[in-house]
């Protein structure tokens, strides 16, 4: 495989190149006879994805009529949409970038650098675009009638596609350099904590946006400058639109140039970055790394307490999931990224519940609990996802095949679906709990409250966790992982119980324990929804489960 | 003794294994043979109890797949055809896990690892993550998470490949002792000099029916063959392999042309 820099794009193999990655999108882990192996609904993860982004892009239109300016308004849209491609193209399509893999596979073809490099930018543009139109088609139609000029929709649509190409193109090189520079184990790593890290800004964007909104806006209104804004480069895109609307200073001039600059800069960077040369160079980089890493040993020594806390359980099943979990929490980053995505969102609804002077009502104070407007159930949110993340994280796995383990060994695999929720509550529920636990005895002024109460969020714990089991039983890590498929059934797993605990710890908020009987009575009531939800599970998951068959690939 | 009776497995309109009936005795080594897509592997996998049979029964030891599936799968060890491990585990960690999964008792474990790690050749690798495992590596540890549980049943699905000379030889003497002691051992493969120096009886599928079933010897005789390989492209219908050679290379050349 020489370098063909020179040599100009094969249009058939080009064709042929992308028909391949578009069908290898679509098919991955389909079964070796039947179809096509849908997502969660039936939906594709991609178009989940995209409904997801729809919804969020009904927001961004609201900042678009809030802002009063076309520049300012068109700013955080692209800012948002920036964020959003960039984060979705790394971290759940980074297939789409170059990987160290490709080489093995063209290396034996006469594929040339410059028809590759074509390939993968057209893969990459086919879902700027679909992910551009979902975030960027009514915030741009909303700004064309906000200010009443038809050409702002085309302009600001075309800023909106030029800042997502910019921004994936960006960072999609980025990747690649640092595949060369750093180890690729190291590498993936570093991109589960930037995931960690962008849960923060996701989660984050959507509590503090409105927030930074409506306080520029009013800056905006009381005639403060925003020129620093074109120093950054949704600045340098949102200076497209402002053409149209006149007043233009140089300051916006030169923006706009900057943002055509940094498309053309990236265009020429990902010429050398995305070649089926540097694919070579990154392979060659990536085995050294590899064998090297890969022939560490494991530390063997006394049992941990993590092992003894293991001795403890006597069922097989336990041991058995548990420390495949605990291994896979330690090597599998996507595993360990998934489920450690709790703790910015449960401090991000913490926050929430709390700002503003709110307190969290104590229920066997009712009275005072209402005067000081104690309703905020937000905090108790993470009470609803911590077990959907845990348990759904774990039922996904780039190495599902080895499944057939469970399939073919006298294993109960009732005992191996309910070990995995058994892990989620004892080592992210219950300290969870714990950290209300001192939460509400600061707010309550009572630990005896604090105690009582967390007793009931414990068993209301326990029927999601049972509830969860009951209603989707997945075996630990025997599911494939389809791109997308993290981000949908995340959201689908999060909101369903949350919307319950919402309703019930509103109602709670209102009404209270009403004394010693009333607490007793939810106690006792909760009580004997777990013992017939354990019940249930006895009889009806072994009957689901036998229907499951082994996933091939 | 396993007794397969009108055994059937569809996939939407396609039957990959189609009416299969067959009896292996206690003390048999049983070559199950095919072309490639020919429902071995679906036939193992629905024995093993990966996959149901659309129609059909299997009794092993008088016990039935359905009904006592994890009765028999007490007895029964397995080496599948992929290497598919759970790679973030070091090799001594499968092998508890596999004990775990046949619920052995736990004071059991290390040392029946110990001792199968220290047989396989596997002590420098055994704390290591089977990421690094070469395939051959992974091939024996398959071997050992097959057999730790003393199994009356072993089925092997192309358990020799990727293994170096030494590996193999070990792997057709452990099979044979394994049938020494009275137990079954079904064998999928497609290297024919190994099956026909080690198994008893032979069963040729193709597109999921049965072609004939015997020992080595019976079957080539059957064909007038004097290997196995011949009588095997026989029943299979690649009669003329030397015609298809060079019909391949006749349809390669036209189709190339204008480059050569």
């Amino acid at each position: 495989m020489a370098t063909m820099a020179k040599e100009p794009i094969d249009k058939r193999q080009l064709k042929t190149l992308l028909k391949a990655s578009l069908k290898t999108d679509m098919r991955s882990s389909s079964s070796r006879f039947g179809g096509e192996r849908k997502s969660l609904l039936g939906i594709p993860p991609i178009a989940f994805v995209l409904l997801i982004y729809l919804g969020m892009s009904a927001m961004l239109s609201g900042v678009v009529t809030r802002a009063n300016d076309v520049f300012l308004g068109a700013f955080f849209v692209l800012a948002m949409q920036m964020v959003f491609v960039a984060v979705t193209i790394l971290l759940e399509f980074s297939h789409l970038i170059l990987s160290p893999d490709d080489f093995p596979i063209l290396a034996p073809h006469p594929v040339n650098s410059r028809t590759f490099f074509a390939a993968k930018v057209l893969h990459m543009a086919i879902y700027v675009t679909m992910m551009v139109v979902a975030l960027g088609l009514i915030p741009a139609v909303v700004t064309a009638i906000t200010y009443k000029q038809v050409l702002l929709f085309p302009t600001m649509f075309l800023a909106s596609w030029s800042a997502g190409t910019a921004a994936a193109l960006f960072f999609a090189i980025f990747y690649t350099l640092m595949l060369r520079v750093g180890n690729r184990e190291k590498m993936h790593r570093y991109l589960g904590y930037l995931q960690f890290l962008m849960t923060f800004v996701i989660y984050g964007g959507y509590m503090f946006l409105p927030d930074l909104a409506k306080n520029m806006f009013a800056l905006s209104k009381s005639g403060f400058d925003f020129t620093y804004l074109y120093l950054l480069p949704p600045g340098w895109f949102a200076a497209w639109p402002v053409f149209l609307t006149g007043g233009i200073s140089p300051a916006q001039v030169w923006a706009a140039i900057a943002g055509l600059v940094s498309l053309v800069v990236m265009y020429f960077l990902g010429i050398s970055r995305l070649s089926i040369d540097y694919a070579q160079t990154l392979n060659e980089t990536v085995e050294q790394q590899q064998s090297k890493s890969e022939s560490k040993s494991e530390v063997r020594g006394r049992p941990g307490m993590f092992n003894r806390l293991l001795q403890l359980f006597s069922a097989p099943e336990d041991r058995v999931i548990w420390k495949l979990m605990r291994k896979q929490f330690k090597y599998d980053n996507r595993y360990k990224m998934s489920v450690l995505m709790i703790i910015p969102l449960t401090l991000l609804y913490v926050y929430m519940g709390l700002k503003d002077g709110q307190v969290l009502a104590d229920p066997f104070n009712v009275a005072l609990a209402v005067a000081k407007g104690g309703s905020n159930f937000t905090v108790y949110m993470a009470l609803a996802f911590i077990p959907s993340i845990v348990i759904f994280g774990s039922a996904y796995s780039a190495s599902y095949q080895a499944a057939w383990i469970y399939y073919t060994t006298p294993a109960d695999r009732t005992r191996l679906v309910l070990a995995s929720n058994r892990f989620a509550t004892i080592f992210f529920c219950i300290p969870y709990l714990v950290f209300m636990c001192a939460l509400m005895t600061y707010f309550f002024g009572s630990i005896l409250h604090a105690i009582l109460h967390c007793v009931v969020l414990f068993f209301v714990l326990l029927v999601l966790v049972d509830l969860i089991a009951l209603i989707a039983p997945r075996i630990p890590f025997s599911l494939p992982m389809k791109s997308g498929q993290r981000t949908g059934a995340m959201m689908i797993t999060m909101f369903i119980p949350m919307i319950a605990v919402m309703v019930g710890m509103r109602i709670l908020a209102r009404t209270g324990y009403g004394g010693v009987i009333g607490y007793g009575t939810i106690v006792f009531v909760l009580i004997l929804i777990v013992l017939l939800l354990s019940h249930l599970q006895r009889r009806l998951i072994p009957r689901r489960l036998a229907k499951i068959e082994f996933l091939e690939s | 003794m396993i007794k397969v009776e009108n055994l059937s497995r569809q996939y939407g309109t396609l039957w990959a294994v189609k009416d299969l009936s067959f009896e292996i005795a206690d003390g048999q080594v049983y070559g199950l043979l095919g072309p490639n897509g020919a429902g071995k592997s679906t036939t193992v996998k629905i024995m093993v109890g990966m996959l149901a049979a659309t129609t059909g029964e299997i009794t092993i030891n008088g016990l039935n797949i359905k009904t006592d599936g994890n009765a028999i799968k007490a007895n029964l060890g397995f080496v599948p055809e992929s290497c598919a491990l759970y790679e973030n585990l070091t090799g001594r960690e499968h092998l508890e896990m596999v004990c775990n999964l046949h619920h052995l008792p736990v004071e059991g474990i290390e040392p029946q690892a110990n001792k199968l790690i220290e047989l396989l050749d596997l002590k420098d690798a055994a704390d290591k993550r089977i990421a690094g495992y070469s395939k051959g590596m992974k091939q024996k540890l398959l071997l050992a998470g097959g057999i730790i549980h003393n199994p009356r049943v072993l089925i092997l699905d192309e358990p020799l490949s990727g293994l170096d000379a030494n590996a193999q030889s070990l792997f057709r003497e452990l099979i044979k002792e394994f049938a020494r002691d009275n137990r079954i051992v079904i064998f999928c493969s497609h290297v024919l000099e190994v099956v026909e120096r080690i198994c008893d009886q032979l069963l040729i599928i193709d597109r999921g029916k049965k072609l004939t079933e015997g020992t080595p010897q019976q079957i080539m005789e059957n064909q007038s063959a004097t290997t196995l390989g011949e009588a095997f492209s026989r029943l299979t219908g690649a009669t003329d392999i030397d015609d298809q050679a060079r019909g391949i290379l006749r349809a390669i050349e036209r189709g190339n042309g204008d480059n050569g």
